[in-house]
């Protein structure tokens, strides 16, 4: 029987081939096939048939497609033409439109690209996913939070790996930075790590030279990052070399790739935890150190494993391994780490985090901004169609139905938005550096990243082209024919509602914002300058060494023989750290020894301490150097810690007794005493956080330095300073800080923030001005005639101006009160994460209801002047 | 007019053309240079060079009448046309020339 070929073949893959040479080529083939059948058998034959079919796929042979109607093709081609011809024609109005669009895109653009990278921190661990980190708070006897800490102590580990199998790789690290030498040469270094040796499994990092697995694990390893090994031995190859810390000597076992910013914890210098065991006194006293809650830790969640079943747990491991009533005053809690730099804001974060509240209104705002320069497209066109009515209508009359004049308006909207895409896009190219500079992040692109950006603002400029583009086609392509083309189209005195509705819109976003950031600065403005209660100027902190503790007595007389020295104290904390150390207590409360309802933080300081602040007494007196007794029995209470704790004055404090539970080995027991002092409250800390009540007393170490001196000549008692410091200790670099500096830092985010948010309101209102412009210029024009009669008839240019500046205030007075309340609620909102804030008063709102209108009619009052001082004869003469 | 450049296989082809007469389409052509030149071609390259000749020029094409072999399929046969002979000539004049210029035991063996 005589063989066929696969049918299929004939009727699909040939359809490809064009119609006049498919019946050679398959006629060739079946003979061919036939042929093969015979030669190399049926299957053979097929496969061949086939794969001589798919050969035949040669340029000349493919069917091309046809047009068997140009005339789409040609339109679309003469709609692209027109489109630039107007451009070219209306300079002004194709240049307003265009810049405002590639502002807002442009603006959109950074904004997204500082929203990308706020959401990519700590993304770049391989099991970034499954990465969680566990956190320690305290509750006061009334169930408040005293403290919510980002860390935990050193006994918790070893425990939490034998009681939670879900937790399948856990490690921890403790930062602690310090003077490392290499050779002859002394270094400060911040950010050390020192961490287990499952670091690198639950961490990513890039190791250039070393082995990952075993890194740590040797007690004397270190691994250092590329910056840091080029530092010490000008070369990334540094395995082996030593480098010292605290006169131990440590080995380079790796240098990894430096750290990417976004991290919500940055290492340059990665020690073995063998050596923090120091830190504490040993390894024995280590695993009984519960309170020195300075570790960080982290774990892998084994797959499947629940986090809410973990956290449930806590509670019972608590009391088995901690102390019975445990859960009742403190807790652990687990959080997801790649929600850590915007979702944690706790005590002892290893940097300071962002917030997604700052994500999502700067999102907003980029939205907004958006919003605006879509509107002045949208008002803009439309307050030009009658310019284009005449065109419509003409084409109507030779055929063009609305589909062909919708895509035409479409078309040369997509026109404008595409280019005002790419004006953007170049835009952004100018800006990012001062972002950069701004924001202190690195923001950068790879290449492939650059070319899908400029993939999307392109795609984005397509859907903002036809969004903005929609209303004008549609009005413009159901214009009537007849009336257009009669002339009876007319700019019209009013202007339609749609077009008011717009700029109210514009304008009401203007006006919040501009309410909004004058909140805003009010606030940071008032946190800046509220009396906190102690002096910030003229103040360096600096820490207390082995070295400087030995030798801290002569190093202060000589340092105070010089008059520009006012006063030196030593203190375990200093104004701007954050109050972290708590112990239970007992106050005499009428007579009883009673428990207070809420945990008082204290603070070790010597008695040069309030001096050197010059923080109030208000009551009692100063700890004296030549009363024994101060070192360990005696107290200074802040007022909210009278208080808290009910004694009826400040006065009535005094001579009470206390017990805080602090262990003295001296006593062998815990600290007892009387109060003798009671000092004003402190804002110790950010004024986002309540003052605490706070308990002051001398016994304990204090390893920070604070230094007052006058204000004359600063540079001059700053080289005394080091050089008395060099003098005294050699072996320890000087490091310190100005108080008032490290105050601004506090709220160095929070203004950057304000600053950006100014920057982008400010943008928003030009926008919004460039669209009144536009609209402006455009309705004088359009009202020239009316001007001028009126003119004629004896109207004044006031009267003029008036009536024409009328409908702006009256439009720009809506949104101003639209925009208010709006302003209020998020405003309100905001202040509440501040325990001091400020009232919002009517002034921010006086402000931007006066800037509003003044803007607004500076910006149409040129145009408005212009058009009211013209000679009417101009206007008239020519009307036909 | 510019010369237009004929090509080895072009040239194969065309004379194949030229020898089989009237009967020469596709797969007796390929058939032949398989045979004759020991030259294994695919009939879409022998197809892709006739349609490249027929552009040229140098043939010519017309469709067969319907036959009872290939599903009742026309065949497309070529035929050369004058200034394909010319082209063939003009070759053979050069290369005859060439040849008549070659000393005598110049070709080793």
């Amino acid at each position: 029987m005589k063989q066929h070929p696969p049918k299929w073949i004939n009727s699909t893959l040939l359809r490809i081939y064009k119609n006049e040479l498919r019946e050679e080529i398959a006629g060739d083939l079946l003979e061919f096939y036939d042929i093969w059948v015979e030669k190399h058998g049926v299957r053979k034959a097929k496969f061949l048939y086939i794969w001589h079919a798919i050969k035949f796929f040669r340029w000349y042979a493919i069917k091309k497609p046809t047009l068997k109607n140009s005339n789409n093709l040609n339109m679309y081609s003469s709609y692209f033409k027109i489109a630039r011809r107007n451009l070219a024609k209306h300079k002004a109005f194709a240049f307003i439109n265009i810049a405002g669009l590639s502002i807002g895109l442009a603006c959109c653009l950074m904004i997204s690209i500082y929203v990308k990278d706020e959401l990519s921190y700590d993304r770049f661990h391989e099991n970034a996913d499954k990465i969680y980190r566990i956190t320690r708070d305290f509750k006061s006897p009334d169930g408040s939070t005293t403290l919510h800490l980002a860390r935990l102590s050193p006994p918790f580990l070893p425990l939490l790996k034998e009681d939670f199998p879900e937790m399948e790789t856990l490690t921890r690290f403790c930062s602690q930075g310090g003077v490392f030498r290499v050779k002859e040469k002394l270094f400060n270094e911040e950010l050390v790590g020192w961490a287990d040796p499952d670091f690198f499994k639950v961490f990513t990092f890039d190791f250039i030279s070393g082995n990952q697995e075993t890194a740590l694990s040797d007690p004397s390893s270190m691994v250092l990052a590329e910056s840091i090994a080029m530092k010490y031995f000008g070369t990334t190859d540094a395995l082996g070399k030593t480098v010292s810390y605290q006169e131990k000597d440590f080995q380079v076992t790796g240098v990894v790739k430096d750290m990417p910013e976004n991290s919500h914890f940055h290492l340059e210098i990665i020690g073995s935890f063998a050596y923090a065991e120091n830190f504490y006194g040993g390894a024995e006293a280590m695993k009984s150190a519960w309170g020195e809650n300075n570790l960080s830790n982290y774990f892998i969640l084994k797959d499947g494993a629940s986090v809410a079943q973990i956290e449930s747990r806590f509670p019972a491991f608590l009391s088995t391994h901690f102390v019975e009533d445990a859960p009742e005053w403190t807790g652990l809690h687990v959080q997801k780490m790649t929600d850590i730099h915007l979702h944690s804001d706790l005590e002892l974060e290893l940097s300071v985090n962002s917030d997604i509240s700052y994500v999502y209104t700067l999102s907003g705002i980029a939205l907004l901004i958006l919003i605006i320069a879509m509107i002045n497209y949208m008002n803009l066109t439309t307050a030009k169609s009658a310019n284009r009515a005449k065109e419509v209508g003409v084409r109507k009359t030779i055929g063009a139905g609305k589909q062909n004049l919708v895509s035409q308006f479409l078309i040369e909207s997509v026109v404008l938005v595409e280019i005002a895409a790419i004006a953007a896009v170049v835009l952004v190219q100018f800006l990012l550096p001062f972002l950069r500079t701004f924001t202190e992040k690195s923001l950068s692109f790879t290449n492939q990243e650059g070319i899908m950006a400029i993939l999307i603002v392109l795609s984005l400029g397509l859907i903002i082209g036809i969004m903005a583009g929609a209303y004008p086609a549609f009005y413009l392509s159901s214009l009537k024919t007849l009336k257009v083309l009669n002339g009876r189209i007319s700019g019209g005195v009013k202007t339609p509602m749609l077009r008011r509705s717009l700029v109210i819109v514009q304008f009401t976003i203007s006006a919040t914002l501009i309410a909004i950031t004058a909140i805003i600065f009010q606030q940071i403005e008032f946190i800046q300058n509220k009396k906190l209660g102690y002096e910030k100027d003229h103040v360096i902190t600096t820490f207390v060494d082995k070295e400087v503790r030995e030798n801290y007595e002569p190093f202060k007389r000589a340092l105070l023989e010089h008059s520009s020295i006012k006063s030196i104290a030593r203190s375990r904390v200093v104004p701007t750290d954050q109050l972290l150390s708590y112990s239970g207590a007992r106050v005499e409360l009428k007579g009883e020894m009673v428990k207070p309802s809420v945990n008082i933080l204290n603070l070790r300081v010597d008695h040069e301490f309030l001096d050197t602040y010059g923080i109030k007494i208000k009551a009692g007196r100063n700890f004296d150097e030549n009363i024994i007794s101060d070192k360990t029995q005696a107290f200074i209470l802040n007022e909210a810690a009278v208080k808290m704790i009910g004694w009826e004055s400040n006065e009535d404090a005094i001579g009470r007794q206390v017990e805080y539970h602090v262990y003295v080995n001296e006593l062998g027991g815990h600290l007892k005493g009387k109060v003798i002092g009671v000092i004003e409250d402190v804002h110790f800390e950010s004024l986002k956080n309540q003052i605490t009540p706070q308990i002051m007393f001398v016994h304990g170490s204090k390893n920070k330095m604070s230094i007052k001196f006058s204000g004359d000549n600063v540079f001059e008692t700053m080289s005394l300073i080091e050089e008395t410091w060099a003098g005294y200790f050699p072996n320890t670099p000087i490091y310190y800080n100005f108080i008032d500096d490290r105050f601004e830092n506090l709220y160095q985010a929070e203004s950057r923030r304000a600053t950006l948010f100014a920057c982008f309101s400010l943008l928003a209102i030009l926008l919004a001005c460039l669209g009144l412009f536009g609209l402006a210029s455009f309705i004088v024009v359009q009202r020239s005639k009316e001007i001028s009669i009126r003119k004629v008839l004896g109207a004044t240019v006031f009267n003029i101006s008036s009536i024409l500046t009328k409908e702006f205030i009256l439009m720009v007075g809506v949104s101003v009160l639209l925009g208010f309340p709006i302003a209020f609620l998020a405003m309100n909102s905001w202040l509440e994460n501040y325990a001091y804030r400020i009232s919002i008063g009517y002034l921010p709102f006086l402000l931007a209801a006066v800037l509003s209108i003044f803007i607004a009619v500076s910006t149409i009052g040129l145009q408005i002047y212009q058009a009211a001082t013209k000679n009417p004869v101009k206007y008239l003469k020519n009307d036909g | 007019m510019r010369k237009v450049y004929i090509g080895e296989l072009e040239e194969v082809i065309l004379l194949m053309v030229v020898i089989l007469e009237e009967n020469a389409y596709g797969v007796a052509i390929t058939q032949q240079i398989e045979q004759q030149l020991n030259r294994k071609l695919s009939i879409s390259a022998v197809h892709a060079t006739l349609h490249r000749l027929l552009d040229k020029g140098y043939v010519d094409s017309y469709m067969g009448g319907v036959t009872t072999e290939r599903g009742g399929r026309r065949k497309r046969y070529f035929k050369i046309t004058a200034s394909g002979s010319k082209i063939l000539q003009e070759i053979q004049e050069v290369r005859t020339n060439l040849w008549s210029q070659v000393p005598p035991n110049a070709l080793t063996t």
